[in-house]
């Protein structure tokens, strides 16, 4: 018998369940005040008032 | 020997295997290299042996653009010229400097850098610099670049002794070169003043003009003018191309306190696009240098970031309190676009010789904007990248206003006006140094650079000045071909 194929999260949620258990266990920096942003995967650079910001910098 | 002025030379009709206008880098240069191979070097400089404020003035002149600076603060009108108060930065051009870089703007010099690189030991050692620092690369697209400092020389002071007890070399003080003689495609003699006006008819078989990057245009011009254009025989590109190099601020940024360049005070390091991107892009050269700014204004520039993305500011700002990172300057200098209309013409004031005083047409253009901006912008990506801070620029690179006229501007550092180039229609002068059309009249210096590069000049001027003296002396340069 063939066992029905078990629901996978898409790679990307995955990624992000891990990454957040990573920061909650302190093994990895988040974007708290004080820690190092995490280095953006590819950028995208915008001008916002004369600031070259990535597009995800909030 | 060295006169104090023409009537102790006593020169009387001798004819001297070259005759060299200006004392500055290239024409010391050019003097105690000849003069060591035994030619007759006649070197005459038209100020005296220390500053002097009536003789200074001679200098004077006004430039014409939205821009203003003061062109007499550049140069210096006595013994060694400007070496009297050069900073001693030195680098060479790279080897793109050489080369055509952006469509339609004619950058190219007909001579390559390894051309010059012979020369490069030499004029090392005459500058006293210490050994070169490679450059580092700084991500995928900029590298980082280390000034080399030269003392810096006075080239007064250090040959000074040496023009004194030369027996070749014959240095004459306050004598001042008004006009050339021209005769059937030659030189054959030059008209130099006293300071009292006193008029001396001075001969050589050659001769070289050493007299700055303003002075050597407006001699060429008046001479050609005196003579209905028999000096410079096709005067199209005569007193054009004149370049400087801009220097602005051009914004600010904050920045990991341990990212690797050097936050500079002194201009002692720059981050330039690599020369492999520049034709890619369409930029010229240019140098970025970051110097720290204090606490203060570092903490006002973050919280004007956390009114574009408060988020960002806000871990900004923890980590300027941790002092992980610092708040920087940022300064530019660039390669300005070699443009016809950017020129030394004759003014209508006259000097006390009767002269007419030069006056510099001179602005920049979308080219240098847009060098600056891609420029700084590649470096704004890759902090962005390694994630070591963010750039904020001035509102004028993105065209918003005009570039700033309350800025330093300027370098100092006056190129062009005599340019190399193959074509009598473009250039002044060929790959040799010696004026189209005319057999024995030479220009050295940075009036004959086709372009400027990023690079202070001072190292160029005395490498070819060396490869002139080699060509002076009859020992050829190193081959133009592949």
């Amino acid at each position: 018998m063939v066992e029905p194929a078990q629901p996978q999260l898409p790679p990307a949620a995955r990624r992000n369940v891990v990454m957040t258990l990573l920061v909650l266990l302190g093994l990895r920096p988040g974007t708290a005040p004080g820690a190092p942003a995490p280095p953006p995967a590819r950028i995208e650079m915008v001008e916002r008032d004369g600031w070259m910001l990535d597009a995800q910098d909030r | 020997m060295l006169a104090e002025h023409l009537q102790q030379a006593a020169l009387g009709d001798r004819v001297f295997d070259i005759c060299l206008v200006g004392s500055g880098p290239a024409g010391m240069t050019l003097a105690t290299e000849l003069g060591a191979r035994g030619l007759s070097v006649l070197l005459l400089e038209a100020g005296g042996a220390h500053y002097d404020e009536a003789s200074q003035a001679m200098f004077e002149a006004e430039v014409v653009g939205p821009l203003k600076f003061p062109l007499e603060v550049g140069r210096l009108r006595y013994l060694g010229g400007s070496s009297n108060h050069w900073g001693g930065f030195c680098q060479p051009l790279d080897e793109i400097d050489f080369e055509p870089k952006v469509a339609g703007v004619d950058t190219e010099w007909p001579i390559r850098r390894r051309h010059l690189e012979p020369y490069l030991p030499r004029a090392e050692q005459i500058l006293e610099l210490g050994p070169a620092i490679a450059d580092r690369p700084f991500g995928e697209h900029l590298r980082l670049t280390a000034m080399r400092y030269s003392p810096p020389v006075n080239f007064a002071i250090k040959y000074r002794p040496l023009l004194e007890k030369s027996e070749h070399i014959t240095t004459v003080l306050n004598a001042c070169v008004v006009d050339l003689e021209e005769q059937a495609g030659e030189i054959v003699a030059l008209d130099v003043r006293d300071p009292a006006n006193g008029r001396h008819r001075v001969r050589a078989r050659r001769f070289v003009l050493c007299a700055g990057g303003i002075e050597n245009s407006r001699l060429l011009l008046w001479a050609n003018a005196n003579h209905g254009g028999r000096v410079v025989k096709d005067p199209r590109a005569l007193g054009r191309y004149w370049i400087e190099h801009p220097h602005f601020t051009i914004g600010e940024t904050f920045v990991e306190d341990g990212a690797p360049f050097v936050f500079d005070k002194w201009n002692i390091a720059w981050a330039s696009p690599k020369p492999e991107l520049l034709r890619g892009r369409g930029l010229l050269n240019a140098g970025l240098r970051v110097t720290r700014k204090n606490r203060e204004s570092s903490r006002q520039m973050i919280a004007e970031l956390a009114c574009v993305a408060p988020e960002l500011g806000q871990w900004a700002m923890a980590k300027l309190k941790r002092r992980l990172f610092c708040g920087a300057m940022m300064r530019a200098s660039w390669e300005q676009a070699p443009q016809p209309w950017n020129r030394v013409v004759l003014s209508a004031d006259r000097d006390r010789h009767g002269m007419p005083r030069a006056e510099l047409h001179w602005r920049l253009s979308d080219l240098d904007r847009q060098t600056i901006l891609g420029s700084a912008s590649l470096f704004a990506e890759e902090l962005l990248r390694q994630n070591l801070g963010r750039v904020r620029l001035d509102p004028w690179l993105f065209g918003r206003g005009s570039f700033p006229g309350n800025d330093e501007i300027k370098g100092n550092h006056h190129m062009g006006g005599t340019r190399m180039h193959r074509e009598p229609s473009r250039g002044v002068v060929d790959a040799d140094c010696r004026v189209h059309g005319l057999s024995n009249l030479y220009v050295a210096g940075s009036s004959v650079f086709p372009s400027g590069g990023a690079a202070n000049p001072t190292l160029t001027i005395v490498q070819l000045a060396l490869r002139l003296a080699d060509h002076l002396a009859g020992k050829p340069s190193p081959s133009l071909g592949a």
